[in-house]
């Protein structure tokens, strides 16, 4: 049996085909057609008319904490399986569980919870796999990271964590913190990607980490370092050089809240489409009212005007963002197109996760991770490898 | 009867192309033609011209240096025509063929006193590069981000202030202001109403303010990264500042200190990265110990000391007798004390640009933001003879102003 997709807008997102249809048999993509083309349908093929609404690649969150009441540290399988079905209904397709900075059992202790939950999750996006975000941060850019478990690399320890589960997709480190080039090394030989992330590096110290295996920048802006005078001399930090450095990657937290307007434009004005990508980085308040909170780490935050906040209100504390906020913000603020926007979601992400060969482009051959949605960025549909997962009228 | 000069054998950088092998001839105060050696065959150069065989030196338009305070010893501030005669004749040894004079936030009868002497010294013949036009640089400026100006001396713009000024000297050609403080928008209206270029600098803006600005007939931003706001966090979210919005905003057009002190190379290459080739100009923003040695000099009544120390950690290690103006205290930089011929060769070395795009940096990229294009800094027919010839090294051989030549190595 055959699904096809009809009478949508097809951004793939390289290309954009009005008035077009998606073939799909099994898990797969067969062919993307529109009104040239002469198809004809059989007998047993599932035709659904989209209505106009828009087609594209499922979304691809590579950096994601949790939500609708589940942190991806709580430690359960549940919580992994249940965050990732809610974002599921906002587009997402596939998901990097994303685990912040933790002691070394319960770090364990995730990693076999997501092994289980790969097995168990049967109506959810696609887990890629993990991103630990820490502990071997630098203390001057810990943000909402838990100080109390900021860390130098130990290789010991790491070795352990790298011996214990094959799920780890990504790793965030401060590159310049004693330990952590050979920690890139070992994660790049790996094919683990390797991100600089809650850093204070200067210029120098990201080149040499760029040479070391770190090609991706965790949340740029967030908790980076920036320009700084010491006697008067301006070195430059984490943001000047992932402007500078054309190669290296980047993720912004597009909820509208963490960056305004005039950096996310400045951010896609010097690194473009190909080289950025959206990511929600939220916490368990995602798709869930206003209020108070409780962080697995028992910190307590608040969220309000749409962002979760560190109880003093002096930082944030993570986006409660679904996915298509994050492509709200981009089209109602940026004056980016959907097309672009769409790939900073889709086939970048699959990229920078080395996934592109089979996700984040709608052609024949890949995955059939497919979402529908309007003009308003409303998700209508979302099929996971060719079955259909969510569906609103 | 009529005077020629002719340049042969030269690498012309026009700036937007190199001729190899190009010819020059000037003729009174303005470039007559341009072409290469092959084009002169069978013609012979009429009776009183002056050849002269370059032999493969490069021949440009001549450097405009648009913000400046002092250089070899003589100031802006110090309304002397003595002091402006200095820097004019140490300028053209350094291939720069036109300045503006800026002044400092000062008492005001001080600012007034400096801008009469400079506009007086105008109406008669500097023997040296030519002064275009003079550049406010303060007083009305946000204390926030004084940097080195004197902060006894910073005020709000008053239209009562600032027209009678404006009126008496049509020789103020650009002001640089804090567009955010009370005064600041009105008073770019007005600069715009008589073509006057408004910069932002000394500036605390916000984006939103930056857009207000533009608006209001802001084009420039002075002195990039120095003494300007970056982003701010009120309550966790993050507002952006002059530096994103001059990265961002297409309209604004900026310069760069590139004395190899005050930015590192890092941050240049990000400017031109953002800004394009065609937004940024380089300046000295230099007092009058450019030129000199190092030692103990004054800055608008505040002290200064001039020496060359880098630290290990910055991008570009030490150089000899490269020097940089600072406070007393070390907090911050307070003018360099660099030449043109020095930014260029800076650009070249540390930021790998080409010398044909670090010239043009200097020379049309200083005009058009000045709105003197259609006179300066592009070698072709009928534009003002104003000339640098220099060689690989960026040592000055021969500097042309307004058809005479004013500097020649004597070594050459």
């Amino acid at each position: 049996m055959r699904t096809i997709l009809n009478n949508g807008i097809i951004i793939t997102p390289i290309r954009i085909i009005k008035n077009g249809g998606i073939i799909i048999e099994k898990n797969s993509i067969v062919n993307l057609f529109d009104q040239s083309n002469d198809i004809k349908f059989g007998k047993s093929d599932q035709i659904i008319d989209v209505k106009g609404h828009y087609i594209s690649p499922g979304f691809i969150d590579i950096h994601t904490h949790g939500g609708f009441g589940y942190d991806y540290l709580d430690g359960s399988v549940e919580s992994i399986i249940k965050a990732s079905e809610g974002h599921m209904r906002y587009g997402v397709t596939s998901i990097v569980p994303t685990i912040s900075s933790a002691p070394l059992e319960k770090i364990m202790n995730v990693l076999d919870c997501f092994k289980e939950a790969k097995l168990k999750n049967l109506n959810g996006p696609n887990l890629l796999g993990v991103h630990l975000e820490g502990p071997y941060f630098s203390f001057e850019e810990k943000g909402a990271q838990d100080p109390n478990v900021i860390r130098k690399p130990v290789k010991e320890e790491y070795m352990k964590i790298l011996k214990h589960s094959n799920d780890i997709l990504r790793w965030s480190i401060a590159p310049e913190i004693e330990g952590a080039l050979e920690l890139g090394r070992i994660l790049t030989k790996r094919g683990i990607l390797c991100s600089a992330g809650h850093t204070n590096a200067f210029y120098d110290d990201m080149l040499e980490a760029y040479e070391n295996g770190f090609t991706h920048i965790t949340h740029l802006y967030s908790s980076t370092s920036m320009v700084r005078r010491i006697n008067a001399f301006r070195y430059s930090g984490v943001v000047e050089s992932a402007y500078l450095i054309d190669e290296i990657t980047v993720e912004i937290i597009a909820d509208g809240k963490h960056l305004p307007t005039s950096l996310l434009k400045l951010i896609y004005k010097i690194k473009g489409p190909d080289k950025i990508c959206l990511i929600t980085d939220s916490i368990r308040a995602a798709g869930l009212p206003e209020g108070e909170y409780i962080r697995p780490d028992g910190h307590k935050f608040i969220v309000e005007d749409g962002v979760a906040k560190l109880k003093d209100r002096t930082s944030f504390a993570g986006s409660i963002a679904t996915a298509n906020k994050l492509l709200q913000t981009m089209m109602n603020y940026t004056g980016i197109s959907l097309q672009d926007s769409i790939k900073m979601f889709t086939l970048t992400p699959a990229r920078i996760m080395k996934i592109n060969q089979y996700k984040g482009l709608l052609a024949p051959g890949k995955d059939a991770d497919i979402v529908v949605f309007d003009g308003d960025l409303n998700i209508k549909l979302v099929m996971v490898k060719g079955n259909i997962r969510f569906y609103s009228n | 009867m009529v005077k020629r000069i002719a340049f042969i054998n030269g690498t012309l950088i026009t700036p937007f192309r190199e001729i190899s092998k190009g010819f020059i001839i000037i003729k009174d105060n303005l470039i007559e033609k341009i072409g290469q050696m092959g084009q002169l065959e069978g013609t012979t150069f009429p009776e009183n011209t002056h050849i002269i065989d370059v032999n493969g030196l490069y021949v440009s338009p001549g450097f405009i240096d648009s913000h400046l305070h002092g250089a070899f010893g003589g100031s802006a501030m110090s309304a002397t025509e003595k002091d402006l005669q200095i820097m004019a004749q140490g300028l053209v040894q350094c291939g720069t063929t036109s300045f503006l004079p800026s002044t400092l936030s000062a008492p005001w009868d001080k600012v007034t006193g400096a801008v009469d002497c400079i506009s007086g010294v105008m109406k008669r013949d500097l023997q040296g590069a030519r002064i275009l036009g003079i550049h406010l640089e303060g007083p009305y400026i946000n204390l926030e981000q004084k940097g080195a100006q004197n902060p006894e001396y910073i005020y709000s713009p008053a239209p009562e202030q600032y027209l009678p000024l404006l009126n008496n000297y049509p020789e103020i050609i650009r002001v640089t202001s804090a567009p955010e403080i009370p005064g600041g928008m009105e008073l770019a209206q007005e600069l715009r109403r008589r073509k006057i270029v408004a910069a932002i600098g000394h500036s605390s803006a916000t984006y939103q303010q930056v857009l207000q600005a533009i608006e209001n007939g802001y084009s420039h931003v002075t002195h990039m990264f120095s003494s300007m706001s970056s982003i701010k966090r009120i309550n966790g979210y993050r507002i952006s500042g002059v530096i994103e919005s001059t990265l961002l905003l297409d309209e604004l057009t900026t310069e760069l200190i590139a004395d190899g002190h005050h930015l590192p190379p890092s941050l240049m290459k990000l400017a031109l990265h953002c800004k394009g080739m065609d937004k940024v100009c380089l300046v000295t923003d230099s007092m009058a110990a450019a030129g000199l040695g190092p030692g103990k000099y004054e800055l608008g009544g505040l002290e200064v000391i001039v020496e060359s120390d880098i630290p290990q950690e910055f991008e570009i290690l030490t150089q000899e007798n490269n020097y940089v103006a600072k406070l007393i205290d070390h907090s911050s930089f307070a003018s360099s004390v660099s030449t043109m011929d020095k930014l260029i060769k800076n650009m070249i070395r540390h930021c790998e640009l080409s010398i044909r795009e670090a010239v043009q940096l200097v020379t049309y990229n200083a005009a058009k933001i000045q709105h003197l294009e259609d006179e300066i800094g592009i070698l072709a027919e009928n534009k003002r003879a104003d000339i640098a010839v220099f060689d690989n090294n960026l040592d000055i051989k021969i500097t042309v102003v307004n058809g005479s030549i004013l500097y020649m190595d004597f070594i050459y």
